[in-house]
This record gives structure tokens, C-alpha cells and sequence, in this order.
């Protein structure tokens, strides 16, 4: 290929050739310099969280991770009631989602009908992307009183409907859009020779998910079910609202607990000691850790399923042949399963019934989002005046206008300072594939986006906020390091389709190399690229932990970037909380108004691609 | 350790200016005469601050306060971030080292306040009467049920569930844990022993924490037979929640926390330290509420002219006009003489650096 350019190039003028040859340069320099941010801020954040929490690693070595004694008073922390609140809850999480998620997204992959899986799929893809502080809310509302009564149904000690159970059931709501996406999308590439084969042998259709489809995808839904782990593990907010924020160690998993992010929320801003702040940052440590350990599974599974579907043959699947079923040749799918019916009563039976069950688990996902959608629609609509968009807090009437700017502000400069590194970053990575750092910067950007985001709040807060202050430029900050690798991972899978044929031809005319990506190759991928964006914002516009270290929130219009700037999310949280109804309703219409961007920009996403949206975002 | 920390910063600030420098020259930033007073901390005394905020946002005089709980209103004004933080509790030994010794701060009183026993019990309406033995034993964890004995004596003629008693306490930080837990410390030596004074306590019995005030209300209302504590005006705030009766430091009366109570605390304080630092709870007289608190705004004497100038003003007028807004809000006023002596120490702030 550089051997076309020199020969283009050698036929032109002197000047234009040196404007080439720097045009050249320059973008080879930019995306090599934008290629190594990823790796640049991973590290940066590893060592800044050894620094803060240098003091708890010396003075409690590895009891940290052993100790139950949390006293801030006495200098004894130990996080064990932490780490345990924290797997307990996301095992919950996986206990209930993983069943729902893989039964429904064979349902769609399987059974249901074109027009049907269209509109579920979308549906999935909006649970997917409503806020997080949005789902604690509506479980503050609807999900304790639930568990309350469940509870004293049950006879239990904790009254309160709050705790490990409770939260362990709202990650599992907030995580399944993700696992049913990805195993919608894993079962999708089952090779139709596999399951033509199972039904010729006459399964039925249960059986033909069960032993034939399933087995086939299973390291890939596995994978699925580890990045979903990835992020229950990391949420903050809702599960705040709801764990019951207990310090001391309780078993019972239907009792009160804490979990490692909850606990640096609610305490790292109020911390006084040295050392109570440093075992909180090495808290986050831990939890980075786990994190990153359980990203790094993941991929590797969907890696090998990825390679194996390539190079292997399919494996032999072994069938339950029941006698008297005929093997029937390109035979359609209903037709089959009618013979085998007949073939075995029992197969049939079972067939029905797993048809209901697989249904009903799509079901049960979707019921949520359309409560939590059709709730907070109602509720918000009616609180949605004219002064919640124009006033302050301090205004009478109250409104939260000056949140709102400082939303778009914070988001709009993260788009801004994010966006260019990321498509740069993706231009590396795909005009550079034999490159030896091109595999280092994917991976790492793929579990920079499965970092907790309280971990990357601590990051902003140490790298900007200590030695600058909170500004809309340390919010920002943080909210584009979320973004980046959302951005980075869907513009690499864009510009990867563009057609091999588009670059031969622009180098054919005499283009260099810079002129046919900025030319031909980028505005071919656009679309997609758009589409990426799109999905990074509504991943960071609906975020509060992190800007609560960096922004620190305002009461007032924000009237310079160097100064502390209010934020939507916030006062979601904090007038979720509140008991006063004026404020309680302005958290509606706050939530109302967040849902509608984040659905608006999904919207966007579809028109303008096309493209499902979750799979895309296997950055998060 | 401090010198590499130091260093660590300036290579920190050193890496983000690069990035960036180019971006905040493009928008400067307004450093105008009117410049916004920035602070932050009790979430007690955020209701009297936000009603300050919109009287003074009229005249253009930003006050902008965010309630995010005494420990890190402290925290901040200690890293300079905040100008001023509120706290109801005075700063503590670690806190005055950190900022460089007790005579670089001013402790300026600035209302004062109650907090109450909160509860949710469906059936019982009228309020109940609290010992501080009862609340030391019930946060304990000794006393589990609304029926038991000790709650029944003081509580004649009320007849009370057989329901488990579910503890609610501040998750975060709090300077209303710290007027509660000097009240429990003052009743009760296991207390005192086991938990002892902090906004931060290790408290011996499992139970809920929440965040701030609306936190622990909201999860008190939402639970049956919860108990928690809260400054008053969120008791009063929310219709649903029902507050109890105290008993008086001299064990003579059950008291309710009303302005009256407050003020009475509030007049019974004798000697007023140098500091301005002293405790409210279990102050003596028979009116006299026991779970009472004072909110202070703590600041540097030093600051940055700008900020200096702001801070005198916004006191002056808090000190003194402001004070008229703090009974609406079930606040109790400043006492005269003490309002005259934070007038005296707000003198001590001076522009310095």
C-alpha cells in the first residue's frame, strides 16, 4: 500500500507533496498520541489509587481484605462486610437475571416472530438505557414497599424491605437487557445447518434450543453473563438507595448490608482522617480489581467463542432420538415439529410449556420498564411547569433550570474533549492492525469501560479536584474518561465496514493516506460513528457518581467551567430522598426529563442506523 | 510523606494545565466584583441556609451552600475548597491539627436547633415519651421491642405493638449524629464506653443507615416500627412522621422539642468558652429541651480578600437580620449575648492571602 503512495506521490509537484507528507504525519502522530491516552489514563488511575491509599496498604497489609471492624474512630477498617454485601448482592443479580435473560433472548432468537422480535429488541435496548439513579429511585418507590411485605410474609427479622435481597433483585432488572442482548445476538450466529439438522432429526423446538443452540453459544451468553456481572458489581446509586448502608457484618443474605461503592459514596466525601479516606480509595482499589478481573474473563470467552466460530467445524451434537420420528429433509420448522409432537406426547408437551416459559421470562423483563416508564412519564409529566425549566432551587417557584445547563454543559464539553480522541484512537486501531500496541489499547479500552464509575469519580477527584477545585472541567473530565471507550469501540466496528474497495480507489485518484481517512474512509463510517456518540452520551448524561466528587453541585446559574456546577442527577438522588413533596415532585419531572433525553437520543440511534444498540456497547 | 505529597500535586497540576490551559482560555472565567461565596457541610442547617440564600440572591450576594453533611462541609473549608463549612459539631483535635492549629479557625455560632426522636408506629398517635436510658438502650440494641417494659412505664395509658424495633443512623458523616451521640454519651456511661461522641460513630446494634436528614426520615417513614433522629424542621416537614417527647435534664418532665424548649436550652448556657465551642445537650432548667445543638460556621481567620470581604458581609447580616428568619424554620434565635460575641469573632477574619 505505501509503495502506491510513493508512486502517486512522486508525480506531483514539490510543494503539494511536502503539505502531504506533513498532512500525513500529523494525522499518524495525532492518532498515535490519541492511541495511547487509553492505556495513558488506566495507568494513571491504577497509580493514583496505590497513592491515595498507600496509608491503609502499609498499616493493614492483606487483614484488610479479612477484617469485619469498620470504625472510622478508631482508625480499624476492614473490608470484608463490604466485599461481602457487594458478591451477594450481584450473585442475587445473576441468580435472577441470567435464567431471565437467556430465556427470553431465546425466545426472541428462536421463536418469535419478525415483527415481534423488532419491537422487543428495542424495548430491551430502553431498559438498558435508563439511568441508574432512575432505577433506585423507582425502587425506593415501588420495590421496598414490595420486599416489606414480602418480608413480614416471610416472617422475617428485617422489616425494612430494604437489603441485600432487595438490591440484589433491582441489579438484576438493571443488568438482564445486557445479558438477553448479548445472548440474543450469540444465538443469532448458531449456524442455521445446526438447528436444521436438530430438527430434521425431529426435536421439537425446545429441545432443539436446548441441546443444539444453547450449547452452541454457551461461552459466549457466559461471557455475556460476566460483563453484566462486571457492572452489578460497580453500581453505586441505586443500590445505595436501597442495601440499608449496615457496617456490621450480617449473613443473612435477607438482612441489611453494604457494598464496597455504596459505602465510598456515602463516606469518602465526609471523611476526616487520612487514613479512613485512604482505606476507602483502597476499597475502590479492591473493587477495580474485581472488576477488571471478571472484564477480563469475559472477553477472553467471547474471544475464543469468536475464533472457535470461525475455524472450527460445528460441534456433534448429541440428540435424544425419540423412536418414531422420521428424519425429515428441508422440511419448514412448524412442519417438524408437528411430526415430532406426534412422534412423543411428552417432547410435545414440553415443547408448549417451555414456549409460555421462555415467553414469560421476556415477559417478566419487560414489565419493569414499562412500570418504570409509564410511572415516571405520569408522575412527571403533571410536575413538568415552566419554572422547572427557567428557576433555581432558591426561586420561588422552585425549579432546577441551573441543573439542567449544568448537565448539557459538563456532557457537552465531555462530547467535546472525548469525542476526537476516541475516533482518532479508533483510526489507530483500524489503520494499524499489525501494530503491537493496536491489541494492548483495545483491551485496555474495553476494561476502562467496564470500570466502576465511583472508581473513575475518585480518579477525577485526585488527578483535578485536589490540586484545581470542583469545575465543570473535572466533571466533564470524568464523564469523558466513561465515554471514550463506548465511543472508541463502536467507531472501530464502523470503520471496519467500510469496504476495502472505497481506499483502493481514493489512493487510485492520488490521494495520500490522510486525505483518503479524513475523506473517503471517515465520512463512509459517519453514520455508525454518530451512532457510537450517541450511545456514549446517554451513557454518561443519566451518571452521578462520579461528578460528585468532581462537580460538587451548586445552587446557582454556573456562570465560569473553573467553578462547582450543578448536575441533574443530583437532585434526582437528593430529592428522592426527601420527605418534603414539593421536592419530591421535582424529582419526577427531573427524572421525566432525563428518561425522555436518554430515549430521544436512542430514538436518534435508531433512525439513524439502524443498529441495535446494546450490541454496540460492549465497551460498557 | 507531606513533601512528596506537595510534589505529587505540582506534577498533577503540572499534566492536567497542559490539557487544559487552551480550553479555559477560551472561556474565562468571571472574577467579577460580586464574587459567589462558596461553602458547604450540615444538612441540619440547610433549610435556614437555603431560605438566606434566595433573601440575599435577590440583591445579587450568591451564598451558595450545599448540604453535604458537617464532615465534609469541615473537610473542604480545611482543603480550601469551600470558604466556609457549617458543622454541628465543634472541628475536632485531627481537624484543628490538619488545619494548621485551633487559633487559624473561627468557630462563628449561627442557630440553633433540636434534634428529635423520630418514629413510625401506624397505631400509636399521641407522642411518646423517650428517656435518654431508653434511646441509649434502644441504639444499644438492648431495648428490641416497641412493648418492652422499660418503653411501657414511661408510656402509661399508651398501648404499644409487639413489633421489633428497626434502628435507622446516618450513613454518612453527620453532625446531627454528634449532637445525638453527645446526648446518648451524656445519659448513658455504656454508651459513652461502647460508642462514645463522633459524627462518624461505630454504632454496636445493626440497623439502616441513610443519607442525611431526608435520608433517615424517608427511611423511617418507610418502615414500620423504625426509629431514627432528624432535626426538627424535617420532622415537622414530612406529616407522616411523629416525633416523642424528651425527658429534661433533671428527670422532672417529659419535654417537647418546640422553639420555646430550644430558646430555653439555648438561655441556661453558663461561661460561654473562648472558643465559642460548647455543648447544648442535656442543658439544665425544667423547659430546657436535652437533645439541643448549635450549628457553627467554621473558616479560616486568613482567606483571600475577596472571600474575606464576602464571608464579613454574608455574617453581619446572618448575625443579625438573618437571625429573624430562624424561627419560622424551628430554629431557635442566637441568645443576645451570643450573637454579640460571634459578631466579635467574626472581626477576625482578614484578607491574608
Amino acid at each position: 500500500m505505501s509503495a502506491t503512495i510513493q508512486e502517486n506521490s512522486s508525480r506531483l509537484p514539490a510543494k503539494a507533496e511536502g503539505k502531504r507528507a506533513l498532512g500525513d504525519r500529523l494525522f499518524r502522530f495525532s492518532s498515535l498520541a490519541a492511541a495511547w491516552v487509553v492505556p495513558l489514563l488506566m495507568g494513571l488511575m491504577v497509580v493514583l489509587l496505590l497513592w491515595q491509599s498507600r496509608q491503609g496498604f502499609f498499616r493493614f497489609g492483606l487483614g484488610f481484605l479479612s477484617s469485619k471492624e469498620w470504625d472510622s474512630n478508631q482508625g480499624e477498617f476492614g473490608a470484608l462486610t463490604f466485599i461481602y454485601g457487594t458478591l451477594v448482592t450481584s450473585l442475587f443479580a445473576m441468580l435472577f437475571a441470567i435464567p431471565l435473560g437467556v430465556g427470553a433472548a431465546a425466545f426472541l432468537a428462536e421463536i418469535a416472530p419478525d415483527w415481534f422480535r423488532k419491537i422487543a429488541t428495542f424495548l430491551v435496548e430502553l431498559l438498558a438505557a435508563i439511568p441508574s439513579v432512575v432505577y433506585g429511585f423507582w425502587g425506593v418507590f415501588f420495590l421496598v414497599p414490595f420486599m416489606q411485605q414480602f418480608f413480614t410474609w416471610m416472617n422475617l427479622s428485617n422489616r425494612s424491605g430494604r437489603g441485600l435481597l432487595t438490591s440484589g433483585i433491582l441489579l438484576a432488572i438493571m443488568v438482564v437487557p445486557f445479558i438477553t442482548a448479548i445472548a440474543y445476538d450469540i444465538c443469532r450466529a448458531v449456524p442455521a445447518s445446526q438447528r436444521q439438522g436438530a430438527l430434521a432429526l425431529g426435536a421439537t423446538r425446545w429441545q432443539m434450543i436446548w441441546t443444539v443452540v444453547l450449547p452452541y453459544a454457551r461461552p459466549g451468553i457466559l461471557g455475556g453473563c460476566f460483563l453484566a456481572l462486571g457492572r452489578a458489581l460497580g453500581e453505586t446509586m441505586a443500590v445505595a438507595m436501597l442495601i440499608g448502608n449496615n457496617t456490621s457484618f450480617q449473613l443473612s443474605p435477607f438482612g441489611l448490608g453494604y457494598s464496597i461503592p455504596s459505602l465510598i459514596a456515602n463516606e469518602l466525601p465526609t471523611a476526616s482522617t487520612d487514613l479512613h479516606r485512604s482505606a476507602l480509595v483502597e476499597l475502590g482499589l479492591v473493587l477495580l480489581g474485581v472488576t477488571v478481573g471478571v472484564n477480563s474473563l469475559a472477553r477472553a470467552l467471547i474471544w475464543r467463542v469468536e475464533r472457535t466460530a470461525k475455524v472450527r467445524p460445528a460441534p456433534e451434537p448429541v440428540l435424544p432420538i425419540e423412536t418414531g420420528s422420521r428424519p425429515a429433509l428441508n422440511m419448514p420448522a412448524a412442519f417438524t415439529t408437528r411430526v415430532a409432537m406426534k412422534g412423543s406426547p411428552w417432547a410435545g408437551i414440553i415443547n408448549q410449556f417451555m414456549t409460555v416459559a421462555l415467553f414469560l421470562s421476556l415477559l417478566v423483563i419487560l414489565i419493569p420498564l414499562f412500570h418504570i416508564l409509564g410511572y415516571i412519564a405520569w408522575k412527571g409529566l403533571g410536575d413538568l411547569t415552566l419554572a422547572f425549566f427557567l428557576n433555581r432551587p432558591i426561586d420561588t417557584p422552585p425549579g432546577l433550570g441551573h441543573s439542567l445547563l449544568g448537565s448539557a454543559i459538563m456532557v457537552g464539553l465531555a462530547t467535546v474533549i472525548a469525542v476526537p480522541i476516541a475516533i482518532l484512537a479508533a483510526l489507530f486501531l483500524s489503520e494499524n492492525r499489525t501494530s503491537r500496541l493496536a491489541p494492548v489499547v483495545r483491551f485496555l479500552g474495553e476494561l476502562l469501560g467496564g470500570v466502576p464509575s465511583i472508581v473513575i469519580g475518585i480518579f477525577g477527584y485526585a488527578l483535578i479536584v485536589i490540586p484545581f477545585g470542583f469545575s465543570a472541567y473535572a466533571g466533564a473530565f470524568a464523564l469523558g474518561v466513561m465515554m471514550i471507550p463506548v465511543v472508541m469501540r463502536s467507531s472501530e466496528e464502523a470503520l471496519r465496514m467500510v469496504p476495502g474497495a472505497l481506499r483502493n480507489a481514493s489512493y487510485a485518484l492520488g490521494a495520500s493516506h490522510s486525505q483518503t481517512v479524513f475523506r473517503v474512509i471517515l465520512p463512509a463510517a459517519m453514520p455508525a460513528i454518530v451512532t457510537g456518540v450517541f450511545l456514549g452520551i446517554a451513557r454518561i448524561a443519566g451518571e452521578t457518581a462520579p461528578l460528585l466528587f468532581t462537580a460538587y453541585n451548586s445552587s446557582f446559574w454556573p456562570n465560569s467551567l473553573a467553578e462547582r456546577t450543578p448536575f441533574l442527577t443530583y437532585y434526582i438522588y437528593n430529592y428522592s430522598l426527601s420527605d418534603s413533596l414539593a421536592e419530591q415532585k421535582q424529582a419526577w419531572a427531573g427524572a421525566f426529563v432525563l428518561l425522555a433525553f436518554v430515549m430521544l437520543l436512542n430514538l436518534g440511534i435508531r433512525v439513524l442506523a439502524g443498529k441495535r444498540l446494546v450490541q454496540a456497547s460492549h465497551a460498557d | 510523606m507531606f513533601c512528596g505529597k506537595m510534589i505529587f500535586n505540582r506534577l498533577a497540576r503540572l499534566f492536567v494545565f497542559s490539557i487544559l490551559a487552551p480550553l479555559a482560555a477560551g472561556c474565562g472565567g468571571s472574577k467579577g466584583e460580586n464574587k459567589r461565596l462558596v461553602g458547604g457541610g450540615s444538612s441540619f442547617i440547610a433549610p435556614l441556609m437555603k431560605k438566606w440564600s434566595a433573601v440575599l440572591g435577590q440583591t445579587g450576594f450568591e451564598i451558595d451552600y450545599t448540604s453535604s453533611g458537617s464532615g465534609n462541609g469541615v473537610q473542604l473549608m480545611i482543603d480550601r475548597k469551600n470558604v466556609f463549612g457549617c458543622t454541628d459539631a465543634p472541628m475536632s483535635k485531627d481537624q484543628l491539627t490538619k488545619a494548621g492549629g485551633a487559633e487559624k479557625v473561627v468557630h462563628i455560632p449561627l442557630a440553633m436547633g433540636a434534634v428529635v426522636p423520630i418514629y413510625n408506629l401506624e397505631k400509636v398517635s399521641a407522642p411518646l415519651n423517650f428517656t435518654g436510658e431508653v434511646l441509649a438502650g434502644i441504639y444499644l440494641g438492648k431495648v428490641k421491642k416497641w412493648n418492652d417494659p422499660v418503653l411501657a412505664s414511661i408510656n402509661p395509658g399508651v398501648s404499644l405493638p409487639d413489633l421489633p424495633i428497626e434502628i435507622v443512623y446516618r450513613a454518612d458523616g453527620s453532625g446531627t449524629s454528634f449532637i445525638w451521640t453527645d446526648y446518648l454519651s451524656s445519659v448513658s456511661a455504656e454508651w459513652k464506653g461502647k460508642a462514645g461522641v463522633s459524627t462518624q460513630p461505630k454504632w454496636p446494634a445493626p440497623g439502616q443507615g441513610a443519607a442525611k436528614n431526608p435520608g433517615v426520615a424517608q427511611a423511617v417513614a418507610g418502615t414500620p416500627g423504625a426509629i431514627g433522629y432528624v432535626e426538627l424542621s424535617y420532622a415537622l416537614e414530612n406529616p407522616s412522621l411523629r416525633y416523642g417527647q424528651v425527658q429534661n435534664a433533671e428527670k422532672s418532665a417529659f419535654v417537647k422539642a418546640t422553639l420555646a424548649s430550644i430558646v430555653s436550652a439555648g438561655a441556661s448556657i453558663k461561661g460561654i468558652p473562648d472558643d465559642l465551642c460548647f455543648s447544648l445537650v442535656s442543658a439544665p432548667g425544667k423547659d430546657s429541651y436535652p437533645i439541643c445543638g448549635t450549628v457553627w460556621l467554621v473558616a479560616f481567620k486568613d482567606l483571600p480578600a475577596a472571600d474575606a470581604a464576602g464571608l464579613k458581609k454574608f455574617l453581619q447580616w446572618a448575625l443579625a437580620e438573618g437571625q429573624s428568619y430562624s424561627t419560622a424554620l424551628h430554629y431557635g434565635k442566637l441568645p443576645e449575648n451570643l450573637a454579640s460575641l460571634a459578631v466579635k469573632k467574626a472581626a477576625a477574619i482578614q484578607p491574608g492571602r
